[in-house]
C-alpha cells in the first residue's frame, strides 16, 4: 500500500496551486460564463405555499410575451421525464398536482433573456387550493398530521433503533447519568456560486448534452439517462469549474430535467438556468441537519463513559432522506472507548424544502451532542473537560479500532492530538485567564472539543446499506496521456471546486515519474459512463483520486518499462523510473527519457516490441475493495482533531466574542500542508457560522423567512477567528502516503467547541444553552432563565 | 432576480427632477447611491415606472462645513463623509455612525441623504441625525422647505417627504464644545443593520448634566427620542445609578417588534442596556477630553 | 404579484471605458452593470453571487472606487471608467496582488476572489500601507465560503509587501 520513497518527492510539500492562475485572472469559465448562440434563459415560478393543491395554471399571457419561447408545467413535463423516487414516494422536477414546500418549482419559462423570463413569471396565473401544512418533524409525526404523500400512510420515512452492547444496563449501572435535549436548526452550504445548468437536446438524434456545475458528474449523467430516457451513448454531461459546493451541488437533477425538456420544446436550442440566491436560500434542496436530540449518557465515578442513548428526530423537508442522520453510525462513538450505545433515528418529511448534503453530511451535530454531554459529566464529577476526554479516548495501540457496530477506525493518536492542542492553547494559562475574567464578573468560557472525521468515502457500504438508495460502490477514475514530448496530461472526471485536487494530482503524478510539476497538466475531462467515476464527496479525493492516479501511473510505468527493456535490451525487472527517465537499476549505462519512449509510442511502430499494448493513454477506474462484511465502514480513513476556544459572552446583550482559537488535528500525511490548513480554516469558518449565525427560520405555517443574505448570515472575516493550527501526523495504514481525508474535519468539531465554550461561560449563572446557533437572542434568553439574573 | 422594466432618467437639475416627480408621482423612485433601492429592484419588491438618477445633478456632492454645522448634499456618499477631515475633527459621532454602515464598498455608493430619506428604523444615520437635531432640506414644486428630523419620520419607512419632493441636503448641527457622544449597537455581524442601538450626547457643566440627547433605534417604526427622560437627566449629577434609571425609563416606553434575529423582549431590554452604555461612554468622552 | 400594464423596455446607448478600452453598446435601462459586463462585453470575470449587494463577488472599480456591480445599472456607468479583474494581468504576467494571492493560497474555489482582488486594488491605490484594521474593513465587505479568510488576509499583507518592492 505504501508508496516507495522514490515516488514521494513533491508529495507533502506546500507547492502553489496549479488551479490558481486561471481563477486569479477571471478567465475560468464557470457555468454562467458560457454563452451559446441562440441560447435561451430560464426563470422558474415557485410555490408561495408550503402545501397546496394546484387547481389550474394559465400561462397563456406569459407565452404571448415577446421573447418567451416556451412555458413548461409539471403536467407537460411528465410526458418527457420520469420522477425521482424515494421511500415509496415520488416527485417530479416541476410540481404535479400539488406543491409540498415554498419555493417548489411549478412552472418554468424559457425566454431570450433572464430579464424577459422573469417578466413572464409575473404573467402566469396559478390557482392554488391551500392545504394544512406540516411545519416541522414534531408536527409531522403526530397521528393526525396532514400527509405529504398519498402513497405513504405516514410522514415518517425512516425509523430504526440501532443498539449495540447493552445500553440499558450501562445506564442503569452508572454512577452518574447526564441527560440533555438539543435542537439544531436547518443550515446549508451556500457556496458563493449557486447551481447552474445549460442543456441542449438534439432533435436529430434524441441525444442531450448538459453543461453544469454539478459536484458529482455521475449524477448528471444518471439524470439524463434514467430520468430523461436519453440513450446512453448520446448522453453527455460536461462539468465546469465551480464556485464551491460543499455537497450542495451534488443533486442538480431537477434543473437538468427542466432545461433539457425546455430545450426539447424549443427545437433543440440550448437552455440555461442559473439559480439565484433567493431561490438557493429558499429551496436549494441542500438544507441540512434540522434535528432534535434527546440523550442520556452514563458514567462511573472516575468519569469513564459507560454507554449512552441518543434519540434523534430529523426533519428532512419534503424530499430528503435519512442518510445524513445515518452517517453518525460511521463515527458512532466519536473518539471514545464506549461499547454500549444506542442510536435511535426517526426521520420525518415536512412541508419545507428538501434536506440535502452539506459538508460533513451529518456528524457535526452528533459531536456537538457528545462533546456537550462530556462537559456536563465533567462538571458533575468535578473533572476538567480535557481530563474526562483523556480518560475515555480510544488508545493509540487499539487501532485499527472496531467500533461496537463493526465500523472500523484505521488509525489515530487522540491523546497526543489533545496534548498538542492544550499545549498550543496554553490551556493552564487559559483557565487562569478565565478565572481572572470571571472574577471581574465577566462571562468567559473555554471549549475543548474533539471529533473524528470519516474520510476517503468508498461508497454506499456499511451503515448506508440501511437505506434502499444505498448499496453501491463509488469508483474514481484517472487517465494519463503520455504526450509525444514526454509531458503528462492527466484527465480527472470532475471539475475544479476549490480543494486543490488538481494540485495534489499534479504532485502525485510528477513525483511518481520524477518530473517537474510543469510537465504534468491535470485537466477536467468529460465524464463518461464507460469510465466509472464519482467525483469529490465524503472527504474522499485525497484518498480515492490518489489511488486512481497511482493505478494509472502503475499502468503507464509497466508499459514504459516494457518498451524501455526492448529498447535498452535489458530485462524489464532490471529497470526503474527516476527523474523522468527509464534507467537501469544499477544506474549505469544508457537510459531513456519519457520523451524518447513517448516518441516511439506515438509514431514509430517499427521500434515497438511485438505483442505489447503501447497505447500512450492509460486509465484506472479505482474502486475500493468492498468491506468484508456488511457492517464495514464506508470510509477508509479517520482523521481527527481537537479544538480549544476561549470566548466571552456579554451578559447583557448575549453577544459572543471569540478571544482565542486553537486547532490541532491529525489527518495523517498532508499531501500539500498549506492546502490542508486552508481547508481546515475554511471548515472552521463554516463551523462558526453553524455555531453562532446560520439558521433557516420558518414561520409557524412553513413560510421560509431567511431568504436573503441579510437574514441567512454567513460569517465574515470579523466573525471568524484566525486559528492557530498544529499538525499531528499519524499516517494511515490504508493509503499510499499515509494521508487521510481532510475536507470536513474542522466543521465536525467547531460547532461543538463553540457550543461547549458558550455553555462554560454561562455555567456560573446556572443556565444552559441547548439550541444552535448561539445567537445573542438565544443566549440572552438563556441568561434570563438564570435564578441569579435580574 | 432581475429588475422589472422601468425608464431611467438622469436629470441634470433639481427642477428637472421635480418635473419628473410631478409627472410620474408614486410611480417614480429617486436613485442616489442605490444600496437599498437596487436590491429591492432586483428582487422586484420595488417596481417603479420611472427611475430618476440624481447623480448627474451638479453640486449636490458637496460637504459644507459651517461654524456650527456640517451640511451634506444629496449625493454625498457615506464614504466621503467618513473621510472628511473636518467632519472627523468636529463631529466624530458622524464618522463613528457611518463606519457601522455596511462596508467601504457599500459606503462608496451609499449616500448620507439616501439613508436618511429611506429611514430604516435600524439604520445608524437616521438615529444619529435625530440625536444631533439635524434638519433636512427638501425641494418641491413650490420651492424649498426645511424639516427637523424628528418631524421628518412619521412611522415605519414613512417620511414627511411628499411624492413630488426630493431631499437636497441634511444639516447636522455641531454640538456645543465639550459634548461627549456615543453610539452603541448590537448587530449579528459587523456591518449589519443593528438589532437594536442607541446614540447619546452628554454635556456636563459644573458637575451636572447641562444637556443630553438620547436616541434608541431598532426599537420601533422609526428612531426614537425621549424628551422626558432627557429633561430628567438635565440638572442631575451624572452617574451609574442615574443612567440605569434613565435606561429603565426608556425601556418602559418601548414597544419593539419581533423578527428572525431578535424578539421584542430582547430588543426592549437590550435597548435599555445600550442607552445606559451610550450615556456612560458619552460621559467618559466629555470628561476625558475637549470633546 | 402585479399584472398591470408595464412600462416599455426602454434602452439607450452608453459608452464606458473598461480596462482602458472604450466600449459602446445599447443596453436596457434596467440591466445591471454586472450583467452588462458579463453578457454584452463578455467580461465574465466579474462574478455574481447574490444580486443584492451582500456577498461582494461582483465588486469592481468605478472611477477607481470599489463598488458592487450588481447594485449599479449599466446606464449609470455611461461615460465612466471601469476596471475589472480581467484588466490586471499583463498577458501571462500576474499583477502583484494576484501573485500575492497565489503565493499565500488566498483562494480555494476562486469565485469570490476577483471581487476581493479589486477591493484590495482600490485600497492599495488609495493607501499603500493600510493598517490591519483597514484591511479587515475592506475584506469585511466580502463573503468567502471556502477559505475562512485567513489566507486572504495573508495574501493582502503579501500584496502590500510586493507593492513595496515595486512590483
Amino acid at each position: 500500500m505504501t508508496a516507495p520513497a522514490s515516488q514521494i518527492g513533491l508529495v507533502g510539500q506546500s507547492v502553489k496551486r496549479v488551479e490558481d492562475p486561471i481563477l486569479l485572472t477571471g478567465r475560468a469559465k464557470h457555468i454562467d460564463d458560457l454563452h451559446f448562440p441562440d441560447m435561451l434563459h430560464t426563470a422558474i415560478l415557485r410555490s408561495p405555499y408550503p402545501h397546496a393543491t394546484i387547481v389550474s395554471i394559465d400561462a397563456s399571457a406569459a407565452l404571448a410575451l415577446p421573447g418567451v419561447v416556451a412555458v413548461l408545467t409539471g403536467e407537460e413535463l411528465v410526458n418527457h421525464a420520469g420522477p425521482s423516487r424515494d421511500y415509496g414516494a415520488e416527485w417530479y422536477a416541476l410540481a404535479v398536482g400539488k406543491v409540498r414546500y415554498v419555493g417548489e418549482p411549478v412552472v418554468a419559462v424559457a425566454a431570450t433573456s433572464r430579464y424577459v423570463a422573469e417578466d413572464a413569471l409575473d404573467l402566469i396565473d396559478v390557482e392554488y387550493d391551500p392545504l394544512p401544512a406540516v411545519a416541522n418533524a414534531r408536527q409531522a409525526i403526530e397521528a393526525d398530521a396532514p400527509r405529504l404523500y398519498p402513497t405513504l400512510d405516514t410522514n415518517i420515512v425512516y425509523k430504526k433503533t440501532f443498539s449495540y452492547g447493552d445500553p440499558g444496563r450501562a445506564l442503569e449501572g452508572a454512577d452518574l447519568v447526564v441527560t440533555g435535549k438539543f435542537r439544531i436548526p436547518r443550515l446549508s452550504a451556500n457556496p458563493m456560486e449557486t447551481a447552474g445548468v445549460i442543456s441542449q437536446f438534439d432533435p436529430a438524434t434524441g441525444g442531450a448534452t448538459s453543461w453544469s456545475n454539478v459536484q458529482a458528474p455521475a449524477v448528471a449523467l444518471g439524470t439524463l439517462v434514467a430520468t430523461l430516457g436519453i440513450p446512453m451513448d448520446r448522453a453527455r454531461a460536461m462539468v465546469q469549474p465551480h464556485g464551491g459546493s460543499f455537497g450542495s451541488k451534488i443533486a442538480l437533477g431537477k434543473f437538468i430535467v427542466i432545461t433539457t425538456v425546455l430545450s426539447k420544446l424549443c427545437g433543440g436550442r440550448p437552455v440555461k438556468y442559473i439559480e439565484d440566491r433567493i431561490e438557493h436560500l429558499m429551496a436549494s434542496g441542500s438544507h441540512a441537519w434540522e434535528r432534535e436530540y434527546d440523550v442520556g449518557f452514563g458514567f462511573d465515578r472516575a468519569g469513564h463513559c459507560l454507554g449512552w442513548r441518543m434519540v434523534v428526530l430529523s426533519d428532512v423537508g419534503a424530499t430528503g432522506g435519512p442518510t445524513q442522520t445515518l452517517k453518525a453510525l460511521t463515527c458512532l462513538v466519536g473518539p471514545y472507548r464506549v461499547r454500549d450505545v444506542e442510536y435511535d433515528i426517526t426521520t420525518a418529511v415536512s412541508n419545507k424544502g428538501g434536506d440535502g448534503p452539506y459538508r460533513g453530511y451529518g456528524p457535526p451535530t452528533h459531536f456537538l451532542v457528545i462533546e456537550r454531554m462530556m462537559d456536563k459529566a465533567a462538571a458533575a464529577l468535578g473533572l476538567d473537560p480535557a481530563e474526562i476526554r483523556r480518560r475515555n479516548f480510544i488508545q493509540p495501540e487499539q487501532f485499527p479500532y472496531m467500533q461496537p457496530n463493526g465500523v472500523e477506525y484505521d488509525s489515530g493518536n487522540y491523546p497526543e492530538v489533545l496534548r498538542v492542542a492544550l499545549e498550543r492553547a496554553g490551556y493552564e494559562e487559559l483557565r487562569k485567564e478565565q478565572e481572572r475574567l470571571r472574577s471581574e464578573g465577566r462571562l468567559a468560557g473555554i471549549g475543548v472539543a474533539f471529533g473524528v472525521e470519516p474520510g476517503g468515502f468508498r461508497g454506499q457500504t456499511g451503515p448506508y446499506r440501511e437505506w434502499p438508495a444505498g448499496g453501491s460502490l463509488a469508483p474514481e477514475a484517472a487517465t494519463i496521456h503520455l504526450q509525444e514530448n514526454g509531458d503528462l496530461v492527466v484527465d480527472v472526471y470532475f471539475a475544479m471546486e476549490g480543494q486543490g485536487h488538481f494540485t495534489f494530482a499534479t504532485q502525485v503524478v510528477a513525483a511518481y515519474f520524477g518530473v517537474p510539476m510543469e510537465r504534468v497538466r491535470v485537466v477536467s475531462a468529460e465524464p463518461r459512463l464507460t469510465t466509472p467515476s464519482t467525483g469529490p464527496m465524503g472527504s474522499r479525493q485525497s484518498v480515492t483520486l490518489t489511488f486512481a492516479l497511482r493505478g494509472a501511473c502503475d499502468l503507464l510505468r509497466e508499459k514504459l518499462l516494457a518498451l524501455g527493456a526492448h529498447m535498452l535490451d535489458l530485462p524489464a525487472e532490471d529497470l526503474g523510473i527516476r527523474d523522468g527517465r527509464v534507467v537501469p537499476a544499477s544506474a549505469e549505462g544508457k537510459s531513456l527519457s519519457l520523451g524518447d519512449l513517448a516518441a516511439v509510442m506515438h509514431g514509430k511502430p517499427a521500434d515497438m516490441p511485438v505483442g505489447l499494448d503501447l497505447d500512450p493513454s492509460v486509465t484506472c477506474s479505482w474502486t475500493a475493495p468492498p468491506p468484508e462484511d456488511r457492517e464495514g465502514s464506508p470510509y477508509l480513513t479517520y482523521a481527527n482533531g481537537c479544538h480549544v476556544v476561549l470566548l466571552e459572552v456579554d451578559r447583557e446583550t448575549g453577544q459572543v466574542a471569540i478571544l482565542k482559537y486553537v486547532i490541532a488535528d491529525d489527518c495523517g500525511t498532508r499531501l500539500n500542508p498549506r492546502v490542508v490548513e486552508g481547508i481546515t480554516q475554511g471548515g472552521l469558518a463554516q463551523g462558526i457560522g453553524f455555531a453562532l449565525l446560520e439558521e433557516y427560520v420558518y414561520s409557524e405555517d412553513g413560510q421560509p423567512l431567511s431568504v436573503s443574505f441579510m437574514d441567512y448570515l454567513l460569517p465574515t472575516i470579523y466573525e471568524v477567528p484566525l486559528a492557530e493550527k498544529a499538525a499531528v501526523v499519524t499516517p494511515s495504514p490504508a493509503t499510499p502516503y499515509g494521508q487521510k481525508g481532510a475536507g470536513e474535519g474542522a466543521i465536525h468539531v467547531t460547532p461543538a467547541a463553540v457550543f461547549c465554550a458558550v455553555n462554560d461561560a454561562l455555567a456560573p449563572l446556572g443556565v444552559e444553552l441547548t439550541q444552535a446557533p448561539a445567537s445573542p437572542r438565544r443566549i440572552w434568553e438563556a441568561i434570563q432563565a438564570s435564578p441569579s439574573s435580574g | 432576480m432581475k429588475p422589472a422594466p422601468f425608464t431611467y432618467f438622469a436629470p441634470t437639475s433639481i427642477e428637472e427632477t421635480i418635473g419628473l416627480l410631478q409627472r410620474y408621482g408614486d410611480e417614480a423612485k429617486i436613485l442616489a447611491g442605490g444600496q437599498s433601492l437596487v436590491p429591492l429592484l432586483n428582487m422586484r419588491l420595488a417596481r417603479p415606472t420611472a427611475l430618476i438618477d440624481i447623480n448627474r445633478i451638479p453640486r449636490l456632492d458637496e460637504i459644507v462645513t459651517e461654524d456650527d454645522a456640517i451640511v451634506v448634499g444629496a449625493r454625498v456618499t457615506e464614504r466621503q463623509l467618513e473621510r472628511h477631515p473636518v467632519v472627523a475633527e468636529r463631529l466624530p459621532l458622524l464618522v463613528a455612525l457611518v463606519k457601522l454602515i455596511g462596508h467601504p464598498q457599500i459606503r462608496n455608493r451609499g449616500t448620507v441623504c439616501g439613508s436618511i430619506a429611506h429611514g430604516d428604523p435600524s439604520a445608524e444615520l437616521p438615529a444619529g441625525a435625530l440625536a444631533l437635531d439635524a434638519t433636512v432640506t427638501v425641494t418641491g414644486p413650490t420651492g424649498e422647505r426645511t424639516i427637523a428630523v424628528d418631524d421628518f419620520y412619521l412611522g415605519y419607512l414613512a417620511t414627511a417627504l411628499a411624492g413630488d419632493e426630493m431631499m437636497t441636503q441634511v444639516r447636522f448641527p455641531i454640538p456645543a464644545a465639550g459634548t461627549g457622544w456615543s453610539v452603541q449597537e448590537v448587530a449579528r455581524r459587523h456591518g449589519d443593520f443593528a438589532l437594536v442601538g442607541a446614540v447619546a450626547l452628554v454635556r456636563v457643566e459644573g458637575g451636572r448634566i447641562a444637556a443630553t440627547n438620547v436616541v434608541s433605534f431598532g426599537t420601533g417604526g422609526r428612531p426614537l427620542r425621549f424628551p422626558e427622560v432627557e429633561a430628567k437627566l438635565v440638572g442631575s449629577v451624572p452617574g451609574e445609578a442615574l443612567f440605569s434609571e434613565a435606561a429603565e425609563a426608556i425601556t418602559e416606553l418601548l414597544d419593539p417588534d419581533d423578527d428572525v434575529h431578535a424578539s421584542a423582549a430582547y430588543r426592549r431590554q437590550v435597548a435599555g442596556v445600550l442607552v445606559r452604555r451610550a450615556l456612560e461612554e458619552a460621559l467618559r468622552r466629555c470628561e476625558g477630553g475637549s470633546r | 404579484m402585479t399584472t398591470e400594464a408595464r412600462p416599455q423596455a426602454t434602452e439607450r446607448t452608453i459608452s464606458v471605458v473598461v480596462n482602458g478600452e472604450r466600449r459602446s453598446a445599447t443596453v436596457l435601462d434596467r440591466k445591471t452593470l454586472a450583467d452588462f459586463l458579463r453578457e454584452d462585453l463578455e467580461l465574465t470575470g466579474t462574478h455574481v453571487g447574490c444580486e443584492h449587494g451582500v456577498c461582494g463577488a461582483c465588486t469592481l472599480l468605478l472611477n477607481g472606487r470599489a463598488v458592487r456591480s450588481c447594485l449599479l445599472l449599466a446606464v449609470q456607468a455611461d461615460g465612466q471608467e471601469i476596471q475589472t479583474i480581467e484588466g490586471l494581468a499583463k498577458g501571462d504576467e500576474l499583477h502583484s496582488i494576484q501573485q500575492a494571492f497565489w503565493e499565500e493560497h488566498g483562494l480555494q474555489c476562486g469565485y469570490c476572489t476577483g471581487g476581493i482582488i479589486m477591493s484590495t486594488l482600490a485600497m492599495l491605490e488609495d493607501n499603500p500601507h493600510p493598517s490591519d484594521e483597514e484591511i479587515y474593513e475592506v475584506l469585511g465587505g466580502h463573503l468567502c465560503r471556502c477559505t475562512g479568510y485567513e489566507d486572504i488576509f495573508k495574501s493582502v499583507k503579501r500584496a502590500i509587501e510586493l507593492r513595496g518592492q515595486g512590483r
